[in-house]
């Protein structure tokens, strides 16, 4: 990696001094320090924030929560004793502090309809939330980075147009159409019409079947956006002094891409990865109705629409956000150590 | 670790599925072969498995699945048994039950009437808002006193104060009877996890927290009603995955990844005139406009019966059908459901559609209209009926929340709402006292905040009286005085219809879907 990072750093030009050393092993790990220093005390402010807004966000939800718990046919005791039992009667800053009390311990108090923690109706569905969106961001960016690359090196210089055009209109495409758009496509396509695939989940299909079509859904867009980022990225990598001279000592193909090449492809790649986990994590929780999918996205959207559940809400939020978080920061440790030029600091 | 491998599990599995389903040419495995096993959906997640507690429509669906209540709905009318074989009502205050001598619970525990009345101990001194319902439906508003003889094999119930509906009102879920242990363990019994707690014929064999319910049915029940018209075999698993989507509920069913499906629009036509698949049909909402009658209020409709009238008249029932409902409602000629035991069924009491009637009184008139979220084209067909007759209208859907809240307690902001009252309780006094009586405010449920003694005076004769038929007659003139008076003017019943495979059948007992009578047919 090292090597890499030094090739591509800017030569100095004629008549410039020379640097006495690119990148020194204390600087660099001082450099890491303050990097790391500077982005766990963003994390720990996020955070921060993360909990305050998600506290205030449920208030601005409409409906009463009181009423929703209580049933069509309670009365209005029924409506103020279910109020009573909620704390919903308390002031707002003591709900407030009771609120920010237990989110230090990690407690984000009992849903108000299953009277159980928060937490664990949120972590039951996290992990068929995640199943399906991890799997789609590796694949997307497997698939991503080959396609891109592929059509990259294959339209250098110009060459094959009809191809670049076809590419660009074809990704262009899909990369637009909505991901619930693309789900009732390949419901229509693949189960209602083929019939080769559940058109959603169910106890009576095996889970690993039922998970392809929102897997496909959430994958093939974000395919085809990392697909045209790759592509524009290898047609000017290939352009670069030290692909020529690479091919000018016609080292194999392999190496020429896979090493030469794709190190330098995936700090983008891994760049928009983070951004596409993200948004992934939101349409997922679309897609997730779709495919009837027992993720957080049905939690949520009862939790919201029909119970106004506000400890479950806040709970989902904050998980999602902390996932965007946490990943946000593991990938730029990732990006650090593939180009230290993205710690941030000066080192001379 | 579970989490770990349940990602791993689903992309290797979702990666050979994906191989092998490009090389298939047939339909998902799900579709077909002999099962024990029903596949059912629920809209949303049960939250409590405790029948006392229950409150929301999933609570209450499962509820009957484990606990038996002592009657049950008849199957064209009227009552049949369940926990009990017997029942007598000496007087709107006081009956008499005789409990099965064969009923356990899950773990063997005899079902006798002081089981029965522990039980109902529990549901009466919850200090809980759907047992305050429950409570209500059940018992009315006294305090009952259980007297159990076992040696007799009867439960003898007085109420303080009479109500005449606690026959139908035992019907109900949330009278289903907890065994000992649950009452022992009422935590666990929220749960769904105390062994012995059930008394009905399934019991929860798993749960996921807002995902799913599993039941297995009993090896040793056989308290099931006398049903004449059931055929086929109880399911010795059923699985309950929430699922809310009308398309997706139609492709599953279709698919074979469920068995059953309900349906509330026009996906239901999809399996119309195919012999694959039977349909049954139940009320689920009663739609009303009512008129805020409130003093004081602002409402125009206070004291003027011909403004409401013109109103009545210029909406056309069927044209909100089609608007707000595919046109899948069924016409409605009270206050709640046709299927409603006393509901009065005469088109002739209720105001005829007659646009230029309503015209001559509505022009000029300014109607806040209140209706709930979500239901566009419903509030854009009443609200442009109204403007055709030359009103002004303006239109509040707030959330269903907001909106339940608005109608009880803030009638300053409305003049006429749109009510949805559930059609699934078969007890139509509570629909009545809706337009009769004390007003929310007042510690009662009368909406339409009206002043209508006559009406009243008839209510309170049906919930006194212990005669069945003079209990109709009653509410019979209570709903005529309401709607002579135009009170509230009905609309539509939403009607849901439960659509099962080939292989499957569900049953509808007197307007009341039941799914304990789920059955496999083949």
């Amino acid at each position: 990696m090292s090597t890499t990072t030094a090739t591509n750093s800017p030569s100095p030009g004629p008549g410039a001094p020379v640097s006495p050393g690119t990148i020194k092993a204390a600087s660099l790990g001082g450099a890491w320090r303050a990097f790391l220093l500077r982005r766990l005390l963003g994390l720990a402010s996020n955070l921060v924030l993360l909990v305050l807004v998600t506290f205030l966000i449920v208030q601005l939800i409409p409906g009463d929560p009181a009423t929703a718990i209580a049933g069509e046919n309670a009365t209005l005791a029924q409506v103020e004793l279910v109020r009573t039992q909620l704390g919903l009667d308390q002031p707002f800053l003591v709900q407030l502090w009771q609120y920010l009390a237990g989110v230090v311990q990690g407690d984000f108090g009992d849903s108000y309809r299953y009277q159980q923690p928060a937490m664990n109706i949120v972590l039951t569905a996290l992990p068929y939330t995640l199943a399906i969106t991890l799997v789609s961001v590796l694949l997307l960016l497997v698939l991503g980075i080959a396609l891109g690359m592929t059509v990259g090196v294959a339209t250098r210089g110009d060459r094959r147009r009809w191809l670049d055009l076809s590419f660009t209109m074809v990704t262009g495409f899909i990369s637009s159409v909505p991901t619930y758009v693309l789900a009732t496509a390949f419901v229509f396509v693949f189960a209602v019409f083929l019939k080769v695939l559940p058109p959603a989940y169910s106890p009576a299909y095996d889970i690993g079947t039922a998970a392809v079509l929102p897997i496909l859904s959430l994958t093939i867009g974000g395919t085809c956006s990392v697909a045209r980022i790759v592509r524009r990225e290898t047609s000017v990598i290939l352009e670069q002094d030290y692909m020529r001279t690479a091919r000018g000592w016609r080292l194999p193909t392999m190496t020429l891409y896979a090493k030469h090449m794709l190190p330098n492809l995936l700090t983008t790649a891994l760049t928009l990865s983070g951004i596409i986990l993200t948004a992934l994590l939101g349409s997922a929780l679309i897609t997730e109705a779709v495919f009837a999918w027992p993720g957080l996205g049905g939690v949520i959207v009862q939790a919201i629409a029909i119970d106004k559940d506000y400890p479950i809400i806040r709970g989902a939020v904050f998980v999602i956000g902390l996932i965007s978080l946490v990943l946000t920061l593991v990938i730029d440790v990732i990006l650090g150590l593939i180009d230290p030029r993205t710690l941030g600091e000066k080192r001379d | 670790m579970v989490r770990k491998r349940l990602i791993a599990g689903v992309a290797l599995a979702a990666a050979a599925s994906l191989a092998l389903s490009a090389c298939s040419t047939g339909e998902p495995e799900a579709a077909a072969g002999p099962t024990d096993t029903i596949n059912a959906e629920l809209w949303y997640a049960p939250a409590t498995f405790d029948p006392a507690k229950a409150s929301a429509d999933a609570d209450v669906t499962v509820a009957r699945l484990g606990f038996d209540t002592l009657l049950r709905q008849g199957e064209s009318d009227g009552y049949i048994g369940g926990l009990a074989t017997a029942w007598e009502a000496t007087s709107a205050s006081d009956y008499t039950f005789t409990i099965r001598d064969d009923a356990t619970c899950a773990d063997g525990t005899a079902i006798t009437p002081t089981v029965v009345a522990n039980s109902f101990e529990y549901l009466a001194g919850l200090e809980d808002s759907g047992a305050l319902t429950w409570k209500n439906q059940a018992f009315g508003s006294g305090t009952p006193t259980f007297t159990p003889d076992d040696a007799a094999g009867t439960l003898n119930i007085a109420l303080s104060a009479p109500y005449s509906q606690l026959l139908g009102g035992l019907t109900r879920e949330g009278t289903g009877i907890i065994c000992p242990a649950g009452l022992a363990d009422t935590e666990g019994l929220a749960a769904g996890t105390v062994d012995g707690a059930w008394s009905g014929p399934y019991v929860l064999s798993e749960t996921v927290a807002g995902v799913s319910a599993q039941y297995a049915l009993r090896d040793d029940y056989d308290a099931w009603p006398e049903w004449e018209d059931v055929a086929g075999e109880p399911a010795a698993t059923i699985n309950l995955t929430v699922q809310a989507d009308s398309n997706t509920s139609a492709n599953l069913l279709e698919s074979g990844g469920v068995d059953l499906a309900r349906f509330y629009d026009a996906n239901a036509d999809r399996f119309a005139d195919d012999a694959a698949y039977s349909t049954v049909t139940f009320a689920s909402s009663a739609y009303n406009l009512v008129f805020n009658q409130a003093a004081g209020s602002g409402s125009i409709f206070e004291g003027n019966q011909e403004l409401r009238a013109a109103v009545a008249q210029a909406i056309d029932p069927e044209g909100f059908n089609a608007a707000g409902l595919d046109g899948l409602g069924v016409a409605q000629y009270t206050v709640n459901a046709a299927s409603y035991s006393c509901a009065l069924d005469d088109p002739s009491l209720v105001q005829a559609y007659d646009p230029e009637a309503a015209a001559k009184v509505l022009d000029g008139q300014t109607i806040r209209l209140l209706i709930m979220s979500n239901w566009d084209p419903a509030a854009d067909y009443l609200a442009e009926s109204l403007r055709a007759a030359g009103a002004t209208v303006t239109v509040s859907a707030p959330d269903p929340a907001d909106w339940t809240k608005q109608m009880r307690t803030q009638p300053e902001t409305w003049d006429v709402a749109v009510a949805a009252e559930n059609a699934e309780s078969g007890l139509i006094h509570a629909s009545i006292s809706r337009y009769v009586g004390p007003t929310y405010a007042e510690g009662g449920t009368n909406v339409a905040s009206t002043d209508n003694p006559e009406g009243w005076a008839a209510y309170e004769a049906a919930m006194t009286s212990a005669d069945p038929e003079e209990q109709c007659a009653s509410f019979e003139a209570a709903q005529e005085s309401i709607l002579e008076r135009v009170d509230m003017t009905p609309l539509i019943t939403d009607t849901h219809r439960y659509v099962a495979r080939e292989g499957f059948e569900s049953h509808v007992f007197t307007g009341y879907w039941d799914i304990s009578a789920m059955r496999i047919v083949s």
